[in-house]
């Protein structure tokens, strides 16, 4: 671990194991490091895990799975792609990734912001409970599956069964829409979300017309067991 | 029957006289219980939803009975010698490990599926006694910590509730790939459970039917596991356990997988594990019964020369001591009980008869946890029902249960002249019936050798 400033600390991953940079991390953050950056972190997985410190951890090159993974407080800065699961259960805090991320981006997130400036692949936003995630260009199907709070911003395209089963929470897509799930609909646009759609274009520089972004929410009609709305059920239990 | 005389099929008594008026046979495939389900479900328009395990008798532990000793081996005295219960598990990769006064935990039940005094009469009592409890669908109930010294934080597909922070309270963590009762589907939570203290706690809207995912939203197979229970290791710093929990379906293969993705610890939920709800067709069709799993589970890690360091809680159907000395016996290092907590608490007693009747049921045959509507304050969110059951008093109960399990552990274990309850052994016991020879391969009783095909 070197010092770069007193408020700065650079970790060389090469051959470190994986819980000794993590620990690295915690110890930085609590002597008061507020940025801290990874070198050479080769696609490894389950870097900047449960990070509780209001810290920053600038991944300098590609992340493996998990990245940023139960974060609350923490922000990290991901220069490449990252794997599955990228901030996968953050509570709050921010994670960022420069280039795609795999399956699962944001799953179950609680709260914060996850920013994709690529692709997200499928279920990205799968079963999110609050909180945003913004994808610069695309994502895979069943993005938005069982998503229960926050919102998911697409600007690109979504793949098939988008929002598929969704509780709440609300899916905004600038692009193509492959197919909707069982039982997500289509909704107006309205001021307080062309407001929000605002903000986070503006915040990650995307060039985009809020009011050209399609809307997708619940149509609620999963949430009790009807014998009324087979055609749905049949397709969801 | 007119005269009274029954029936036999085909249009006379048992004594072969004719039976007048009229001829009832009812056929086996078209039983009165088909019929009822069939037209049941074209009332309600889907499959059927209850609670508890399935109805039907399995392969169990009680097809297998003990030989303790006589003139071959020498007992140990049952009110004097010592017999060890203390149970240490987890140690496999160096996290702090477990230790059960008793090899027994109570079971992941989720507040939501319980009430509140359940819970916390289940985490009294499982502390007096020295086990485990474990959270369930829903995360951590606020006070669960405070009323259980030794806490297992479920990690489950739905995530609801799943909050890092209280993973870093707990004592051990479990990732559960499935349950006995419905192996292959997840949960289930239905409208009158559903509360908004509850919904608050799950970040779902009031009064859902809540289904659960049954896949993981963040990995699939054995080496994403792998990938998980080390994320799992780093949120803790490698401090506690990594358990997993299956549902017993391809036992063999499942247990192996699950002991290479790095689990500390498998938890093994077999066909007669319990829920709070779930689809009729589940619990009967689906899983293969706790005791051959047992031993299926127990031939794996010793396949793969894990057997002791990958540790094996087995579940489902276990009823009392007996039961799990004979788990014990087949290998398993402890068991995991639910229903039987329950009905510790009081499930089942027969006292507010008018309560049952309401629910179509009686004492002795409730099953309705799924309705919320539980007649002694268990399975419910009804803060009126909730109040018959008080904590204090309840968990007495249940340690009174546990202390009983334990005793009877302990009494087979001397009998069969072990000082420790984890140095029963197949040899101890004897099969009632051919199929449980055939699938522990202990000897049939009454034959030197096991029934093998």
């Amino acid at each position: 671990m070197a010092a770069v400033a007193a408020s700065q600390v650079e970790i060389d991953c090469s051959g470190l194991p994986t819980r000794e940079i993590n620990r690295g991390i915690r110890r930085a953050a609590a002597d008061g490091a507020t940025e801290i950056a990874l070198l050479h972190p080769a696609g490894r997985h389950n870097l900047c895990v449960a990070l509780f410190d209001p810290a920053t951890v600038r991944v300098r090159g590609d992340a493996g799975w998990y990245c940023g993974g139960m974060i609350d407080g923490g922000t990290v800065l991901i220069d490449g792609n990252a794997g599955w699961g990228v901030a996968e259960n953050a509570m709050t805090g921010r994670v960022e990734v420069g280039g795609n991320a795999g399956t699962g981006a944001g799953a179950t997130m609680h709260g914060g912001e996850l920013y994709v400036a690529g692709d997200a692949g499928s279920r990205a936003a799968i079963s999110l409970k609050g909180g945003a995630v913004v994808v610069g260009r695309s994502v895979g199907y069943m993005s938005g599956f069982m998503m229960q709070r926050g919102s998911l911003v697409v600007c690109g395209d979504a793949g098939e069964a988008l929002g598929d089963s969704m509780y709440e929470g609300t899916i905004y897509v600038a692009g193509e829409v492959a197919s909707l799930g069982a039982d997500a609909i289509d909704a107006e646009l309205e001021p307080a979300d062309e407001e929000f759609l605002r903000s986070e274009l503006d915040r990650h520089e995307l060039d985009r017309d809020p009011a050209s972004f399609r809307k997708v929410v619940s149509g609620r009609k999963l949430w009790n067991f009807s014998k009324k709305e087979f055609e749905v059920w049949k397709t969801a239990l | 029957m007119e005269n009274g005389s029954v029936d036999n099929g085909n249009g006379h008594g048992p004594f072969g006289e004719r039976v007048s008026g009229r001829v009832l046979r009812p056929s086996h495939i078209w039983s009165p219980g088909v019929i009822e389900d069939i037209q049941e479900k074209a009332e309600i328009g889907r499959y059927r939803i209850r609670a508890y395990s399935t109805l039907r008798r399995t392969v169990h532990f009680e097809d297998l009975t003990f030989v303790p000793c006589t003139l071959t081996r020498i007992p140990l005295e049952g009110y004097r010698e010592r017999c060890e219960t203390r149970t240490v598990i987890g140690a496999r990769h160096g996290a702090e490990p477990i230790t059960l006064s008793t090899p027994i935990t109570i079971a992941g039940m989720s507040y939501g599926a319980l009430s509140a005094n359940a819970k916390q009469a289940l985490g009294w009592a499982a502390s007096r006694v020295g086990i485990s409890t474990t959270t369930g669908d829903g995360g951590m109930r606020p006070g669960e910590r405070e009323d259980s010294k030794t806490l297992v934080y479920q990690v489950l597909p739905s995530r609801y509730g799943f909050d890092p922070h209280h993973l870093q309270m707990a004592d051990a963590a479990e990732v559960v790939i499935g349950q006995g009762a419905k192996p292959g589907t997840g949960g289930l939570l239905l409208e009158s459970k559903m509360s908004a203290t509850i919904a608050e706690q799950r970040t779902l809207p009031e009064g859902v039917d809540q289904r659960s995912p049954v896949r993981h939203p963040d990995f699939f197979g054995p080496d994403d596991l792998q990938i998980k229970i080390e994320e799992l290791r780093e949120a803790t710093d490698g401090r506690i356990p990594i358990y997993v929990k299956i549902g017993a379906c391809r036992v063999l293969e499942d247990v192996k997988l699950a002991a290479k993705a790095g689990a500390d610890l498998i938890v093994l939920d077999g066909l007669e594990g319990a829920t709070g709800a779930s689809p009729e067709a589940l619990l009967d069709h689906t899983g293969i019964p706790t005791m051959p799993a047992t031993v299926l589970a127990v031939r794996a890690l010793r396949e793969e020369g894990l057997e002791g360091e990958v540790n094996l809680i087995v579940s489902g159907g276990i009823r009392n001591g007996v039961d799990a000395a004979k788990a014990l016996a087949l290998g398993a290092d402890a068991v995991s009980i639910g229903t039987a907590a329950l009905i510790a608490l009081n499930c089942n007693k027969p006292v507010h008869h008018e309560d049952y009747e309401r629910l179509g049921t009686e004492a002795g045959a409730c099953h309705h946890c799924h309705t919320g509507g539980c007649p002694v304050g268990i399975t419910t969110q009804d803060p009126e029902l909730a109040k018959r059951l008080p904590p204090q008093e309840a968990s007495e109960r249940v340690e009174h249960f546990l202390n009983s399990m334990t005793m009877e552990m302990q009494m087979m274990a001397r009998a069969c002249g072990k000082s420790d309850v984890h140095d029963l052994e197949p040899e101890d016991m004897r099969a009632l019936t051919l199929e449980s020879s055939l699938v522990t391969g202990i000897p049939f009783a009454g034959m030197d050798r096991p029934v093998a095909l």
